[in-house]
């Protein structure tokens, strides 16, 4: 993979000089002193940037951002590190036009997820700071609101072929696999990505995909097994490297609530 | 002096030495049982129950078993315990008017611990005080308000009074009276309030936010806004939201109005006359 196609990785920042990378609306420069290390941060308004990324070495002061945070790092040590990372909290992610899988059908569904950027130094290395490209929005998935799960809420366009995915930085892309094998259509409201048990991977264009989830949807039963199928997708092909690995592990084959049809609908009393 | 040693050491018999040894042997026991019996009934309720059902719990079984013990003890010492439980009816009784306050608040405060209505740590709010609770005992609830006062609320006003714990359920939901001028576009109205919604992260997607035509006002025309969010972020959006409430309102041009009266003048009637040609903030 060459460089220009993806702005992650290790940087070397000397005395006095400075990085800065432009993903989507964030901005980020980190600045080498002696004895410490700046970091500026700066959000711009979502529409200001669009979705493309740039990466630059210079002698910007993060002070000229909105943000700025210090960090005290002793020796010489020069190299900062920028990795993507999956969102911290599951992500429920709506299709934007109304999608439902008929019985008996199965379909592969590429859904977007937000991503986050970690910034670290030092050796070994320690995390600086962690945040999302772009900040989602909070949702609640559970079936009433006592009791659920506070998740991120996206929106997809859920298309079935990787040609059409534009390069976008701030987001990662799950293949997920559905099978219905009940009787009723299953109408797609609602779908829960546990990203946070989730892998990420680079392909050879710099696209970030996720390990590849399947759901099957039992005749008659309200949850779904949800597997992870561990390693690179093939939707990412042949020359997929793995970028981060996930956040937490969970025993494998858990039976739980993705789909948010068949959730009862969240009430909120007058 | 050789008078009262004489009546000692006739008093203290073989027998009645005896007795008293016995006696002091028991009250050591009860005191060591009590102990025990106490620490095994934290060991076994700590995992099930509250902090304080369990401190409860140890004292009724500690006192128990000292009051069966001391009872013993002076049952072992020649004492008429029938008479001595009579002197005790009497006395409670008597003690019992003296303190039917402290009583009241007691016995409110074991329904209190029973029922749970809310633990250490969550906040309430009891007649018009709000704040976190620190502890709930045998006759308050000890409170620390968000302004850093201690109030000591007793047991007996809790269990009289309405109770809010606002921190019992996951999520809360904010609302907002929204008042816009006569003249606005309501489609645009509601369309702005659903896009302020979604701007903001703290805001949930689900359940969605709700708008609530809630009447024709004097001088506006009132919505409740309510946005669903996470407990812990209540105070965050209600500050938010209302800004950019505001400043969306600004930018779309819908007037959120302050209280207007419309002078119509009937012909013939009082002569009104414009003395200068200020703005015309009489909004009529």
């Amino acid at each position: 993979m060459s460089e220009r196609k993806r702005w992650w990785g290790v940087v070397k920042v000397p005395g006095g000089r400075s990085a800065r990378w432009r993903l989507g609306p964030l901005e980020l420069i980190a600045r080498r002193r002696a004895g410490e290390l700046q970091l500026g941060i700066t959000r711009h308004p979502d529409s200001a940037n669009g979705n493309g990324w740039e990466r630059s070495e210079g002698e910007e002061s993060p002070e000229s951002l909105d943000r700025v945070e210090r960090f005290i790092v002793h020796g010489t040590e020069s190299e900062v590190e920028l990795l993507p990372a999956l969102a911290d909290r599951p992500v429920v992610t709506s299709p934007r036009v109304a999608l439902t899988i008929l019985p008996d059908e199965e379909a592969v569904l590429l859904v977007g997820s937000p991503l986050w950027v970690r910034l670290s130094a030092g050796s070994p290395r320690v995390a600086l700071t962690e945040l999302p490209v772009r900040r989602p929005s909070d949702t609640w998935f559970g079936p009433s609101t006592r009791e659920g799960e506070l998740c991120y809420g996206t929106t997809t366009r859920a298309i079935l072929r990787s040609e059409n995915l534009p390069l976008l930085a701030g987001r990662a892309v799950t293949p997920v696999r559905i099978r219905n094998l009940a009787a009723e259509p299953l109408p797609l409201e609602r779908l829960k990505l546990p990203v946070p048990r989730l892998s990420l991977y680079a392909d050879e264009r710099g696209l970030l995909w996720t390990d590849r989830i399947v759901l099957v949807r039992q005749a008659a039963e309200e949850v779904a097994a949800v597997r992870v199928e561990e390693g690179a997708p093939e939707e990412a092909g042949e020359g997929a490297v793995t970028v981060s690995p996930p956040r937490e592990t969970v025993a494998p084959g858990a039976l739980e609530r993705v789909f948010g049809s068949l959730l009862r609908r969240l009430e909120g009393d007058e | 002096m050789d008078e009262i040693w004489n009546q000692v050491t006739a008093y203290l018999t073989v027998e009645k030495t005896v007795s008293l040894l016995r006696a002091l042997l028991l009250a050591a026991l009860g005191l060591v049982l009590a102990r025990v019996a106490a620490s095994a009934v934290r060991r076994v309720t700590a995992t099930r129950l509250d902090p304080s059902q369990v401190v409860l719990l140890r004292r009724i079984v500690r006192y128990t078993v000292l009051a069966l013990f001391t009872v013993a003890a002076l049952h072992e010492l020649g004492f008429d315990l029938g008479v001595l439980l009579g002197a005790a009816g009497i006395v409670s009784v008597a003690i019992g008017f003296a303190s039917q306050t402290s009583a009241s608040n007691f016995i409110s405060g074991l329904f209190l611990i029973a029922e749970r209505p809310f633990a250490a740590g969550d906040v309430i709010s009891v007649g018009g005080t709000t704040g976190e609770v620190l502890s709930i005992d045998l006759l308050s609830v000890k409170l620390r308000t968000f302004d850093n006062l201690f109030v000591r609320i007793p047991n007996e006003t809790v269990i009289k009074s309405e109770v809010r714990t606002l921190t019992r359920f996951p999520l809360r939901r904010l609302d907002v009276t929204v008042g816009v001028a006569y003249g606005s576009d309501l489609a645009l109205v509601r369309k702005v309030l659903l896009e302020v919604a979604d701007r903001n992260p703290l805001s949930l997607e689900e359940p969605k936010p709700q708008i609530f035509f809630n009447g024709f006002g004097d001088s506006s025309i009132n919505y409740q806004y309510s946005v669903w969010c996470k407990r812990e972020n209540f105070v965050e959006l209600k500050n938010a939201i209302q800004e950019e409430l505001k400043q969306a309102f600004d930018e779309a041009g819908i007037e959120i109005p302050f209280p207007q009266r419309t002078l119509t003048v009937v012909a013939d009637g009082l002569p009104v006359r414009l003395l200068h040609d200020g703005p015309d903030d009489a909004g009529g």
